[in-house]
């Protein structure tokens, strides 16, 4: 049988003042009914584009060219704009990145999804209102009927999330394209979307093609990849073989630059790949990965490179034999089987503790208007936490869980409603801004927002020696030089502005300006979420070789596991602002106790091939921090929860090495006893 | 689309882009409206200020033998008047060049008293947030509430007619739309990491303030300026023109239509003149304020 | 719904307080209505003398408590210079004012909303120049100069329309031309910025994955969303226009309430001009609250908060 969809030579140009810019270039994809192809890339390496182009979707003023374009017996190349339109959204769906502005928002759901029936299908009302339900409830909504006239805002990410899904199926399409499907929401909620995407997909016999520029998601849910790359692929095949054998030198250096565990030890150096995307305009006269290939040589530079099929489905835009290439795998990390390397054992945590808070609470009133009665919402609620000389502690939980509003507190740019902070033994209330600074600095995730823009970078990295007046300029700039020297940004960028510098470049400026003064502690709030994976891996390993530099404490602040597993040597897990447990990083990761910590740590996905997304017994989504749930907040989404957890709120105990706030772990450890 | 969004600007290399105030400039050479307000804003200014050295006659001297004469283009009209003369035989032209002075001195005060007050609230309601952002956004109802026209006509009709009150009442009623994008602005810039990045490395409020957030609000206050300057011009001429503004012998635009308004019927030049010069200073300044916003917004998603 | 009205309404009284006082303290400050109302050669005994008649000697704050508190039972006070009751002025001269702020309002809303959709079909094509071109021009252009020009062109060179006088729909024509085109380009930008964004947003994206033709995209999906915002400005539109319109209403020699407070500014009547500022300033927040409750219809996200 031949493929649903076929693509050959599909090249997309975007017409811009300046002049053209070739988004996609000579892009060739099939998938088969009931197959499932991920499109992986970083961010501007076409994979939207190409899915857009297949759905004739472009914004004006682009241009796309194909020798082939077929679906099913319809040849996409030729259908007038009407039949394109009776295809999309009734044989072939597509789902998109923010559920939140993704629906439109004057209209109710049911609307939004018995109108997609009416259209194609031509049903009356009822029935397209009992199919909606129908499949509402398909997708693990409770009370579908009584939804149907809820308005988008009314519902959370990840229950709009599942809308657009169960809308995009009311046709029942025969090829759905998700487009970054589950980046916009928490990790918890990430895995039930993508298993609910694959047992749709598996039940309804579909094909279904996955971007995104997470290699986790890719693994678990395809059966065959496309890595993309400054607008080509660069690689494609079944997707044990590409992440079990890469060939190409950018699919190699993907997946080290990411910390898995069993493949590189906590604190060892990532694999990364040095400098930047070459810009789409440039005419490419040899292979567009060349200027970043460890491996490249001189016949790199000038030939252009084409697919060349290694194997039958497999193909690799290199020039390297395929024997080569894979050799080159992994090869400058070790043995495969990382030995512990002792991270983090040189802490000494019984000392006093460097940065201390006790029943620290941040409450927020609340009042949407003159005339409301305000609410309280308790973005921090008690909590208790030291950090000692050395330590690399992390704080982890999902978005609202007041982890940002903690490290804001940290800092001293936030006073607790009540509890206190200690610097040294001193209250962070009683220090002045500059003696805090001195002491504390912080790193944020938004490299592009986290410098003033009408500032040159050289100024903005030596704004906190003129601040506290430490030396004469001359001193000054020397200081800075040294500084962008040690944390490797090109001295010729002093006089430029952060518009100039990439991401990671930027990151680096906030990085040197934070270390500028020479602080003990360092608050990293996300310090790469904001990054392609490539270029994350280049500021964990800035951040490690510092700590060790400059004898730094870190408190991280994310929600990536996988990064903390690498980093971390303590870990602090909140929940609508509490701490639920604390933990040294080795046996937090080897042995969770507390409920929400199993489902955080199971929900992570690394990018390994034959495992399946992860089930998650989570129920609901998260809750409202102004209306939280009584006992355990936890307990409305515990599968083990009872009726002790709705009545008390458990503290938190010291169970084994770990402190765990949790009923359950509390009875049982009684019960051993 | 996300994907497109970013690879354009992303160039071999270390340096993806030119320096803010480059492609400034690089922008401003191909924009036509902005060239064409500047010079149109830049040769009134100097018209005004130079007024006594350029006007060929007095504006106030009177010579009654020489009323009406009609401007050089129509029949009747001479080199000597090239726009001919009023009722009172004074020199159309030169009353015009010194009606550039009332109008650019009232639309640049007002213009600048009512940047003064509006930016002021604006940056107070906005980075300090809650009551007083609350208390800013409440006076701002009641400014808008009040019929603006109307209460400058009165305030200045009572208080008594002169440059100075024109320039108070009219700048005292035109500081909503600073405070407006001042407020939003600063809203969103007090939450960007840099003002956080600002406070942890010791920043003060005052130096958050002025180093941080007033030179990113510069470029939106200039358009803002512009586009407040065009109207007060128009609400000068209007007053003037019901008789409310500036007194005669006084050359102002507004007044010259006035004045004219008698005549226009046989004489339309008269009402032509002056409102043409007001439409063209009122163009130019609308094209330069746009210019400038077009020049200096930060580079378009697609 | 009914809580968010109630809520809008209660907001908007004391909005109406706080410029009922404003307006008072202003106005007389500005200037002593004693000497006002008495005219420039009036002498100095006389001025005292209509002082304590008129109650200008009390404190300000007794005034206008005095003042507000007739206006809640429904008393609008008396005209000085017109020795009539400020009420009977104000319906006497509305119909005018009324006719001609709504069909000024009709060409602003038609004109502005239709050049602002069709210029965002298409950005930077020819009718988008056009419109953006259009809108510059009509902002630069003084009204009461248009106004003059309309009269010379088309009353005098070309008599087609009558150039003064309220007694026909043809009187009607060029006022209403001349003050609906004074707020186009406003209407007209917003409903042009509003229709780019909201074309360009990821729901319409979203409708266009849905297999929806661009008509359908166009009227169901993005106008609803693109005009909220303009609703807004059409009710404050209408609320400046009812507050009659001064220059507009002085040029066409037209009888209605703008002109009625112009005469009664140049009549130093303090109290009627008070009066009518604070009656044009409550229509004003009655509109807009009118246009806040539409808006909320329109959109359920507003009705929340």
């Amino acid at each position: 049988m031949s493929a649903l969809l076929e693509v050959e030579d599909l090249s997309v140009t975007l017409k811009l003042a300046e002049g053209d810019l070739t988004a996609v270039s000579d892009i060739s994809l099939s998938v088969e009914k009931g197959e499932t192809l991920g499109i992986v890339g970083e961010s501007g390496s076409g994979k939207s584009i190409s899915s857009l182009a297949v759905m004739d979707l472009l914004p004006k003023g682009t241009v796309r060219k194909a020798s082939k374009m077929r679906f099913g017996e319809t040849d996409l190349l030729s259908v007038t704009p009407s039949q394109m339109a009776a295809l999309r959204g009734n044989r072939i769906a597509m789902i998109f990145q923010e559920p939140m502005t993704s629906l439109n928002p004057v209209y109710t759901i049911g609307r939004q999804m018995t109108e997609l029936l009416m259209l194609h299908k031509h049903v009356s009302r009822a029935e397209a209102r009992d199919r909606a339900v129908e499949l509402l409830e398909k997708v693990g909504i409770t009370a579908a009927r009584s939804r149907l006239s809820q308005y988008p805002h009314q519902l959370s990410g990840g229950l709009r999330q599942r809308v657009m899904i169960a809308m995009m199926l009311m046709c029942e399409p025969d090829l759905i394209i998700a487009d970054e499907p589950t980046t916009a929401l928490d990790v918890t909620i990430q895995a039930q979307i993508l298993t609910l995407l694959r047992s749709l997909q598996r039940e309804m016999n579909m094909a279904m093609i996955i971007i995104t520029h997470d290699l986790g998601v890719v693994a678990r849910v395809s059966d065959k990849v496309a890595v993309m790359y400054a607008g080509q692929i660069v690689e494609t095949g079944k997707v044990d073989e590409v992440f079990g054998k890469p060939l190409h030198p950018y699919t190699q250096g993907l997946l080290e630059s990411i910390p898995i565990p069993g493949e590189i030890s906590p604190g060892e150096e990532l694999g990364s790949i040095p400098g930047l995307v070459p810009s789409l305009k440039t005419n490419f006269r040899g292979c567009r990965f060349a200027n970043r290939c460890s491996q490249a040589f001189e016949n790199c530079h000038t030939t252009l490179v084409s697919l060349n099929e290694t194997a039958p489905g497999r193909q690799s835009r290199c020039l390297l034999t395929p024997e080569a290439a894979a050799q080159a795998f992994r090869s400058g990390n070790g043995p495969k089987d990382a030995a512990p390397t002792g991270y983090g054992a040189d802490v000494d945590i019984s000392g006093a503790p460097v940065l201390s808070a006790r029943n620290a609470e941040c409450v927020f009133r609340i009042k949407p208007n003159m005339f409301a009665q305000p609410k309280q919402l308790r973005a921090v609620d008690g909590i208790s936490l030291d950090l000692h000389r050395g330590e690399v502690v992390a704080v982890v939980g999902e978005s609202g869980c007041g982890k940002s509003t903690l490290a804001r507190m940290l800092l001293g740019l936030r006073n607790p409603s009540s509890g206190s902070i200690t610097l040294n033994g001193e209250n962070i209330s009683g220090l002045s801004n500059v003696e805090k600074s001195r002491r504390v600095q912080s790193i944020f995730q938004d490299p592009y927002s986290s410098l003033n823009p009408r500032r040159t970078i050289g100024e903005i990295i030596r704004r906190p020696l003129q601040l506290h007046g430490s030396g004469t300029a001359a001193e000054q700039q020397e200081m800075v030089e040294t500084i962008m020297e040690r944390v490797g940004i090109p001295r010729r960028l002093y006089h430029n502005y952060p518009n100039q510098l990439s991401g990671g470049q930027r990151q680096r400026v906030a990085i040197a300006r934070a270390l500028i003064l020479k602080p003990e502690i360092v608050v990293c709030d996300e310090p790469t979420s904001a990054l392609d994976v490539s270029v994350q891996a280049q500021i964990l390993n800035l951040l490690l070789e510092l700590r060790e530099q400059m004898q730094l404490t870190y408190l991280l602040i994310t929600h990536d596991m996988a990064v903390v597993e690498h980093i971390a040597t303590r870990v602090v897990v909140m929940y609508l602002g509490r701490v639920v447990e604390i933990a040294d990083a080795r046996t937090l990761f080897g042995s969770p106790q507390h409920p929400y910590t199993k489902a955080l740590l199971g929900s992570v996905l690394t990018p390994e091939p034959d495992a399946d997304v992860p089930d998650i017994e989570l129920g609901t989504s998260y809750p409202n921090p102004i209306d939280p749930p009584s006992g355990c907040t936890f307990h409305p989404r515990c599968p083990v929860a009872t009726d002790l957890c709705k009545r008390s709120a458990p503290e938190l105990r010291h169970i084994g090495r770990t402190e765990t706030a949790c009923h359950n772990v509390a009875a049982e450890v009684i019960a051993a006893e | 689309m996300t994907a497109a969004s970013t690879s354009p600007q992303q160039m071999a290399g270390d340096i993806i882009d030119l320096t803010p105030r480059e492609r400034m400039i690089k922008k401003a050479k191909s924009h036509r409206g902005l060239q064409f307000g500047g010079a149109v804003v830049l040769t009134m200014t100097l018209v005004a200020l130079l007024a006594p050295v350029i006007a060929p006659y007095s504006p106030f001297e009177q010579d009654l033998a020489k009323r009406l004469i009609s401007p050089v283009w129509a029949e009747g009209g001479s080199w000597e008047h090239i726009f001919g003369t009023d009722q009172l035989g004074r020199d159309y032209l030169s009353r015009l060049i010194y009606g550039a002075r009332v109008s650019m001195g009232v639309g640049f005060g007002a213009a600048l008293l009512g940047c003064v007050l509006g930016v002021t609230i604006g940056l107070v309601a906005g980075y300090l947030g809650g009551r007083a952002d609350r208390a800013a956004s409440f006076l701002l109802t009641c400014q808008l509430a009040l019929p603006s026209l109307l209460l400058a006509m009165a305030l200045v009709f009572f208080v008594g007619a002169s440059i100075t009150t024109l320039i108070v009442v009219l700048g005292c009623l035109h500081w909503s739309y600073y405070m407006v994008v001042t407020r939003t602005m600063t809203r969103q810039i007090r939450e960007l990491e840099y003002v956080f990045a600002a406070r942890s490395i010791g920043s003060t409020d005052r130096q958050i303030l002025f180093y941080e957030i007033l030179p990113n609000l510069s470029n939106q206050i200039i358009v803002v300026f512009s586009l407040e300057m065009a109207v007060v011009i128009i609400h000068e001429a209007a007053l003037s023109f019901l008789g409310v503004g500036v007194q005669p012998p006084t050359a102002s635009w507004g007044l010259m239509i006035a004045e004219g308004k008698e005549a226009m019927y046989f004489k339309p030049y008269l009402v032509a003149i002056p409102g043409a010069a007001l439409f063209l200073l009122v163009l130019a300044v609308n094209l330069l304020g746009d210019g400038i916003r077009d020049i200096t917004a930060p580079e378009g998603r697609n | 719904m009914f809580k968010f009205i109630l809520r809008k309404l209660g907001m908007g009284l004391l909005v109406a307080i706080t410029v009922s006082l404003a307006t008072f303290l202003m106005l007389n400050l500005a200037a002593d209505p004693a000497s006002m109302v008495a005219g420039e050669d009036a002498s100095p005994e006389a001025i005292e003398e209509l002082r304590v008649q008129y109650g200008f000697d009390r404190p300000l704050a007794v005034r206008y408590v005095e003042w507000i508190g007739n206006v809640f039972t429904g008393n609008f006070g008396e005209s000085y210079y017109w020795k009539r009751p400020v009420f009977d002025l104000f319906l006497e001269r509305a119909p005018v004012t009324l006719t001609l702020a709504f069909s000024a309002l009709t060409i602003t809303t038609v004109v502005g909303l239709l050049l602002g959709v069709l210029a965002a079909l298409n950005p930077n094509g020819w009718l988008d120049r056009f419109a953006l071109s259009l809108g510059t021009a009509a902002q630069a252009v003084p009204n009461f100069w248009l106004g003059l020009m309309m009269i010379i062109l088309l009353g005098v060179m070309f008599p087609i329309f009558p150039v003064s006088g309220d007694t026909s729909w043809k009187h009607f024509v060029l006022p209403s031309f001349v003050l609906g085109m004074s707020a186009v380009p406003q209407v007209l930008r917003l409903t042009r910025a509003g229709m780019i964004d909201v074309l360009g947003s990821d729901y319409i994206r979203t409708a266009r994955a849905k297999g929806f033709g661009p008509g359908r995209i166009l009227f169901q999906h993005a106008m609803r969303n693109a005009l909220l915002p303009v609703v807004s400005v059409i009710a404050i539109q209408l609320g400046y226009k009812l507050g009659g319109s001064v220059v507009t209403e002085s040029v066409f020699a037209l009888n209605g309430l703008g002109r009625l407070a112009y005469e009664s500014i140049l009549g130093a009547d303090i109290p009627t001009v008070q009066m009518l500022v604070f009656i044009f300033a409550l229509i004003f927040i009655f509109l807009t609250v009118a246009g806040d409750v539409f808006n909320a219809w329109l959109d359920p996200r507003l009705r929340l908060e």
